[in-house]
């Protein structure tokens, strides 16, 4: 029998660029076969009727049927939406094309993440994300968001659909995303889709690589700070996969006391690792199962050992969920997804006394933790070429125990817990996307939720309406109004160090936060001779209602230190007001050949009011980061070797020192008499926020090599410098008393600096 | 800053001073023409001096002020350019010692003048949640409210001079002013001067915390407690 050739080429309709290594399947005879790393196929068949099936994330599933009847060529266009990318292999150093996407929508991929200086050489998808325009770190060296003025537990940080609640590893300095792992990820500042709700910032939505159907694969990678390893295994052929991928700190096993003397009676140990497993199983060309699961633990563990008592403290944060999704096809214009879930969260802090020699046990250990279990059905339908229908709803079971003291002493255990508190969430969203006219889109969408028991219940209504157009082919430009409201509260100590996480939701000392977004933005696309120039502003206001502030005198430890648990009310710790911030975003692409600039700049002002706090009086919030700009510069110096440097700089930020100190006597209880010496101390700060920190600059570089390891394996090595200038950028500020000559002591405010030049690498390889 | 903690059966004292920053002297007076009143229910203001010219501690002299349980207190201070006001109403029906022992071992070796014992305390809670409690002994805080919040308090390694047989255990009842104030003064504690490595990585990233005050027109406390005692024996035991 005759066969004959079949040849072309798949690429991704909105870059025009080869989409390497896709999967093809013929059908009828069901055979699947990958594209080559330019999207090339070629092979050969018997005369006959053939339909080719590309099926793969990010992209809208395609069939295209043929009657081969001679040799034929096929050009495949691929078309993803477009809060979707690809990025497995992007390899090439081009612009991004800017035109067309929303003006608050900001994506990386894993090239970005591959070549970008990293403190320790820990990659990481935050961090990426903090370096775009309207988004700032709460601290240097945090891997967390603050976005338009938005503090980091109003951000939804989605992992393959389920929230996370913690999403800090070590001191906050590394994210809960292991690099590895990411397929794609998407930051929404503003239009936000009405499938996604709960807080009221933005939404950081996070998809993790489906398990390969077809081949083995692995990747292991080693930083200063951690070891990672990723396995895909198909376990039946084009129907069943899993993808395993770990991280471990290189610490974990290690006593860092032991390094710094011979003192074998003390103990400091940190580490943090996860897990993040998925297996697809493709039922059937219409059914997709993928199944999700992720697990990490963070702590530390300190111990000494003094007149025969072991003292001990540690802290363990413990996070899991699993999830299940179904996608199901419909039919060719209506896929439904179907989504299962159930995850955990538990912060575990403690400090312990125990006798060697005699029967002393004493054990005081505070706990917080949430568990949930959730249902989400999301049907997507495209009723003709002008209208698209996104329609879904969720169910949500929530069991928060805000605060447990467990107090043990040799003969006794007092527990102390503040009530459980069980919570059923509801949810209804729909929205519709209808093409105006050419390109122009108009959506609109509403959210309703409603959270609570027997004793409270809130019910939230949220409009979105989003406008898309171009005016030209390189011309488009943006508008959304948007309602996000956020029920449940995180209420945490800003900035780095072990972030002790109290997770509170509403009732009746304390309302849901809620906002109101507004965006109006453009963007363009230039062609200079072989060079592309992009660039994009979005101007953005936002209302923010019933936000959170700790009262003055109150931190997340009070919990602890007072111990009042079953008294102490949420609203004695915390504050609830009013807020708005409003700014200019700006994001600048150019690239040439073999290098590429970006630049992002935002101004903005957020400001607070509460009641409650600093008399009434508006106060600049702490996430009132006037200037921040970042320039990312990527110089291909030869096909496999790339160098990239960063410079960020940031308006110092807002924070609260004192302006008196005051020493007063002793009240003696005994005889209600004001005793010398004057031992206590009274600080007083005045104004909130009433001081900023100084400016933050530094400059990263790294360079990444890559290779074929043992001849055969695609492999990296970079390695870099963060903060090349050794810029002393203020971590954090204390009161301290310095001694004076004449032996008075006199308090001074003082900045700790931790982030000194210093050099990272990272090796990965390929297998 | 005002710092005054008026208490039934005590003597009223205040102490008005000065920033630190200022670098004043602590035993200086900061503000030599102020005039401290303090009125109670009967309206009648009286006014408070200062005894000793070394500290800025005002009294109400010949003690001939009756502090009551229940009663509101108001305090004015007239300085030069502005006059400070506060008010407390003095707890009642406050937290009471139900039972107290206190057991030592006859083979506990005293060091440096103290013996370690075991000190337990059963101690009846009122409903009212915005009031603080802590025990004191040898004009000395020994526990705040969370190691006794479900009524009990046990220490096996409280501490007590080697010689007495018997000592006064007190227990304070703070209004709500005084409970914040101290509240706030302890989470200020561990944020002030160069805290230890637990600390810091726990807490102190939070930065310094505005403190509590209850003083218009200025800084400070001006609360009041009640105290429950009870005389506890200590028994010595055989092991």
């Amino acid at each position: 029998m005759k066969r004959y050739k079949v040849q072309g080429k798949i690429i991704n309709d909105r870059t025009n660029k080869g989409i390497k290594k896709i999967p093809v399947t013929i059908m009828p005879i069901n055979k699947t076969f990958d594209a080559g790393r330019e999207g090339d196929y070629l092979f050969q068949l018997p005369a006959g009727m053939y339909t080719l099936v590309f099926d793969y994330y990010p992209f809208d599933k395609k069939e295209v049927k043929f009657n081969l009847q001679s040799d034929t060529t096929i050009m495949i266009g691929l078309h993803s939406p477009f809060n979707s990318q690809y990025i497995q292999e992007v390899e090439v150093i081009a612009s991004k094309q800017l035109s067309g996407l929303p003006t608050g929508l900001e994506q990386t991929d894993s090239h970005t993440l591959s070549v970008l200086p990293a403190l320790v050489g820990e990659r990481d998808v935050l961090k990426a994300f903090a370096l775009t325009a309207g988004v700032t770190s709460s601290n240097e060296g945090a891997a967390d968001l603050q976005v338009r003025g938005g503090l980091h537990g109003q951000n939804l940080y989605l992992l393959d659909g389920i929230p996370l609640y913690s999403t800090e590893h070590f001191f906050g300095m590394v994210s809960a995303y292991n690099p590895l792992i990411v397929k794609s990820a998407n930051l929404y500042k503003s239009a936000f889709p009405t499938e996604y709700g709960g807080k009221i910032s933005s939404v950081i939505d996070v998809f993790t690589k489906d398990a390969d159907l077809h081949k083995f694969a692995g990747e292991a990678e080693i930083s200063l700070l951690t070891t990672k390893l990723a396995l895909n295994i198909p376990i039946v052929k084009d129907k069943l996969a899993i993808s395993v991928a770990g991280r471990l700190s290189n610490y974990s096993l290690i006593n860092l006391k032991s390094l710094f003397g011979d003192d074998n009676t003390s103990k400091i140990a940190f580490h943090f690792k996860d897990i993040n497993a998925n297996l697809y199983w493709k039922l059937s060309d219409r059914d997709k199962l993928k199944l999700t699961w992720f697990n990490n633990s963070d702590g530390m563990d300190v111990s000494t050992i003094q007149n025969d008592i072991l003292n001990a403290t540690w802290i363990d944060n413990r996070q899991m969920n699993v999830g299940l999704n179904w996608t199901h096809t419909v039919s060719e214009n209506a896929t439904n997804r179907l989504f299962v879930y159930a995850d955990s969260y538990v912060f575990d802090f403690g400090l312990s006394y125990k006798g060697l020699k005699t029967t002393l046990n004493q054990i005081n250990q505070m706990l917080t933790g949430v568990r949930s279990i959730g249902a989400e059905d999301t049907y997507r339908f495209k009723l003709s070429d002008k209208l698209t229908l996104i329609s879904g709803g969720s169910i949500k079971s929530n069991g928060f125990s805000p605060i447990q003291i467990n107090r043990t002493d040799s003969s006794s255990t007092s527990i102390q817990s503040s009530p459980l508190i069980r919570q059923l969430e509801g949810v209804l969203f729909g929205e519709t996307t209808y093409k105006v006219t050419g390109n122009h889109l108009l959506t609109t969408g509403l959210r309703l939720s409603t959270i609570g028991n027997a004793d409270n219940q809130f019910t939230n209504v949220e409009p979105r309406i989003n406008y898309q157009g171009n005016l030209t082919k390189n011309l488009s430009i943006s508008a959304s109004v948007s309602r996000m409201t956020q029920p449940v509260h995180r209420i945490a100590n800003p900035g780095l160090g072990f972030s002790f996480e109290v997770f509170m939701p509403s009732g009746k000392t304390l309302l849901p936060e809620s906002s109101w977004n507004y965006s109006l933005g453009m963007a363009k696309d230039v062609k200079l001779n072989a060079n592309n120039f992009s660039v994009k502003a979005e101007a953005w206001y936002r209302s923010l209602q019933n936000i959170l502030e700790f009262r003055d005198g109150y931190d997340a430890m009070t919990f602890w230190r007072i111990g009042q648990v079953k008294t102490l009310k949420a609203n004695e710790v915390v504050a609830q007001g009013n807020g708005k911030a409003y700014g200019v975003d700006i994001s600048a692409d150019y690239s040439m050949q073999n290098w590429s600039l970006s630049a992002d700049y935002s101004l903005m002002k957020a400001e607070n009011q509460f009641d409650d706090l600093n008399n009434g009086r508006p106060f600049d919030a702490s996430t009132d980061i006037r200037h921040a700009m970042s320039l990312t510069l990527e110089r291909k110096l030869s096909p496999t070797l790339i160098f990239s440097a960063t410079w960020q700089y940031r308006t110092g930020r807002p924070i609260t020192v004192p302006v008196a100190v005051f020493i007063y006597p002793v009240l003696n209880p005994e005889t209600g008499k004001l005793d010398d010496p004057y031992l206590s101390y009274n600080i007083v700060e005045g104004e909130r926020n009433n001081y900023r920190t100084r400016p933050f600059h530094k400059l990263d570089f790294s360079l990444t090599q890559r290779y074929k390891a043992f001849r055969r394996y695609d492999a990296s090595f970079s390695v870099g410098v963060y903060n090349l200038y050794n810029r002393a950028n203020p971590y954090m500020y204390y009161v301290k008393s310095n001694i004076q000559p004449d032996g008075s002591s006199k308090p001074v405010l003082m900045s700790v600096s931790i982030f000194t030049m210093m050099p990272s690498f990272n090796w990965s390889v390929k297998f | 800053m005002v710092f005054s903690v008026i208490s039934p059966n005590h003597p009223v004292e205040l102490y008005l001073g000065r920033s630190y920053f200022k670098k004043d002297s602590t035993t200086k007076i900061p503000y030599p023409e102020a005039r401290v009143f303090i009125c109670g229910q009967d309206s009648v203001w009286h006014e408070l001096t200062m005894p000793s010219a070394d500290h800025s501690i005002y009294t109400v002299a010949g003690n001939l002020m009756k502090i009551e349980k229940g009663s509101t207190y108001y305090l004015r201070i007239e300085l030069t350019d502005k006059t400070l006001h506060a008010q407390t109403t003095v707890p009642v029906d406050g937290a009471t010692i139900a039972e107290a022992s206190c057991i030592v071992s006859a083979n506990t070796t005293p060091s440096n003048g103290y013996q370690s014992g075991s000190l337990s305390v059963k101690i009846n809670l009122p409903q009212n949640k915005e009031y603080g409690y802590y025990l004191s002994a040898f004009s000395k805080v020994i526990a705040v409210a969370g190691a006794f919040s479900n009524g009990n308090y046990q220490n096996y390694e409280f501490l007590l001079p080697d010689d007495v047989s018997s000592f006064t255990l007190n227990l304070i009842t703070m209004d709500p002013f005084y409970n914040k104030f101290q509240t706030s003064e302890t989470v200020n504690s561990g944020q002030f001067f160069d805290s230890d490595f637990i600390t810091i990585i726990t807490s102190t990233f939070g930065g310094v915390l505005p403190s509590y005050s209850n003083i218009e027109n200025g800084v400070g406390l001006f609360g009041s407690f009640i105290t429950d005692s009870r005389q506890v024996l200590v028994n010595t035991q055989l092991k």
